[in-house]
């Protein structure tokens, strides 16, 4: 898994589930669309191995499910639980997010 | 020059069989849709490999929360077992390099490379045991497995381990009549055409091991093992594991005194001479058992993750 973009050290989120049900957000998508779509919004080049290793684990959990395919390209859609999860998961990076701005904002003005 | 394309079919083989039968195809179109006829790079190949080594660990119960803890408890224990099978590797390794080490210590000195030695030897004749015990309360499960077609199943591989064993044992008769003719120091590194054949002699060891341990987690995997008898196996692998534990700081407390009060006997060098007490046979010995120590307790901590969910 390789990021395009670094931040001085500091990490975005790269966790592969996450991204994926981010992409599948705004419908089906089979695998090589999921990695371009992953890579173009989030600057995150997923490798095969963890691609594959996330769908199968997400698909297990029953967060995404399959449709059936064109050829060999099997597409995946979002389920009602992994819109919930990926919900839940965004609702505490949020938070994060909040905490972070405001005692950005605290720093920023006690610097100025 | 046309160049063929890449054959991603290659590295789908790496994959365990069933999720190459559900995954097989799309992974296959998504690999070749990424690679565009290009050939992929190192990190390309690397993370698949990763991937199917991950997906090899979910589908044994070695990686993962959600496999039944029956499936945890059986992979945890069958890690044990063969982590127990280097140890029987780098103990034959150990008890060769310790040969005489008692004489070589100066008086007055060697009572910890004693006690480390006696814990190597008891954890190690205590360690048998336990493991045949387990053998033995698992023997009529084995045997309703191959009354019900498991020999089918195993005969490939019980075939090339008979092969191995008997090679080893063959190689064994001309190796100690040679070993008859040389002088200690000759035996222990200072003969070259020796050195050589007793190096492959060791392979051919660790590969008739290797072997055995795949026809027992072939067959184990398949196994109907009651939960009884699970829960039994799993406290012996507990068991083992700990003297694994113990044997390498037996191990490890000898070679400290060995080193501190006579470094040459580590060398074959001659007494009172100044030598390093770092051999490459003596690393690679503990180091195998540091690496073993570690895959079993690894073992255990799947074997009590499922006890916690049990």
């Amino acid at each position: 898994m390789k990021k395009s973009a670094t931040n001085e050290g500091l990490r975005r989120t790269n966790d592969p589930p996450f991204l994926i049900l981010t992409s599948l957000a705004s419908g089906p998508k089979h695998g090589h669309a999921l990695a371009k779509d992953i890579a173009a919004f989030a600057g995150v080049n997923l490798g095969p191995g963890a691609l594959y290793g996330a769908i199968t684990r997400l698909e297990e959990r029953g967060l995404i499910e399959p449709l059936s395919g064109v050829e060999r390209r099997r597409p995946y859609r979002i389920t009602e639980a992994g819109s919930k999860s990926l919900a839940t998961a965004v609702a505490d990076m949020r938070r994060l997010v909040d905490v972070s701005t405001a005692r950005l904002r605290l720093a920023i003005g006690g610097l100025s | 020059m046309n160049r063929r394309p890449y054959d991603a079919t290659r590295l789908l083989k790496w994959y365990p069989p069933a999720w190459r039968a559900r995954y097989g195809d799309e992974f296959v179109a998504f690999v070749d849709d990424t690679l565009a006829g290009e050939r992929p790079t190192a990190g390309f190949v690397f993370s698949i490999a990763l991937g199917a080594v991950r997906e090899r660990g979910h589908e044994s119960g070695l990686v993962g929360t959600r496999q039944a803890p029956t499936v945890q408890s059986r992979a945890g224990a069958l890690l044990v077992l063969c982590a127990w099978s280097v140890f029987m590797f780098a103990g034959a390794s150990f008890s060769k390099l310790s040969e005489h080490s008692a004489q070589a210590m100066p008086a007055g000195s060697g009572s910890l490379a004693n006690v480390g030695f006696v814990i190597v030897a008891f954890s190690g004749a205590l360690g048998m045991i336990v493991v045949l015990v387990g053998a033995g309360v698992a023997l009529p499960s084995f045997v309703n497995f191959l009354r019900s077609g498991g020999w089918q199943v195993a005969r490939q591989r019980v075939r090339l381990a008979l092969a191995l064993t008997a090679l080893v044992l063959a190689v064994i008769v001309p190796l100690t009549l040679w070993a008859h003719h040389l002088t200690s120091l000759q035996r222990n590194g200072g003969d070259g055409p020796y050195s050589a054949a007793f190096v492959a002699w060791a392979i051919l060891i660790a590969l008739t091991l290797v072997s055995w341990d795949r026809v027992i987690v072939q067959c184990v995997a398949k196994m109907d093992l009651s939960p009884r008898i699970l829960r039994v196996e799993a406290r012996l692998a507990v068991v083992v594991s700990f003297l694994m534990v113990a044997i390498t700081v037996g191990a490890a407390c000898w070679w400290a005194d060995v080193a501190g009060n006579a470094p040459w006997f580590l060398q074959g060098a001659s007494d009172g001479s100044s030598s390093s007490p770092f051999t490459p046979n003596l690393i690679i010995t503990l180091a195998l058992m540091v690496g073993a120590s570690g895959a079993g307790a690894f073992g255990v901590s799947r074997i009590a993750r499922s006890w916690s969910r049990a």
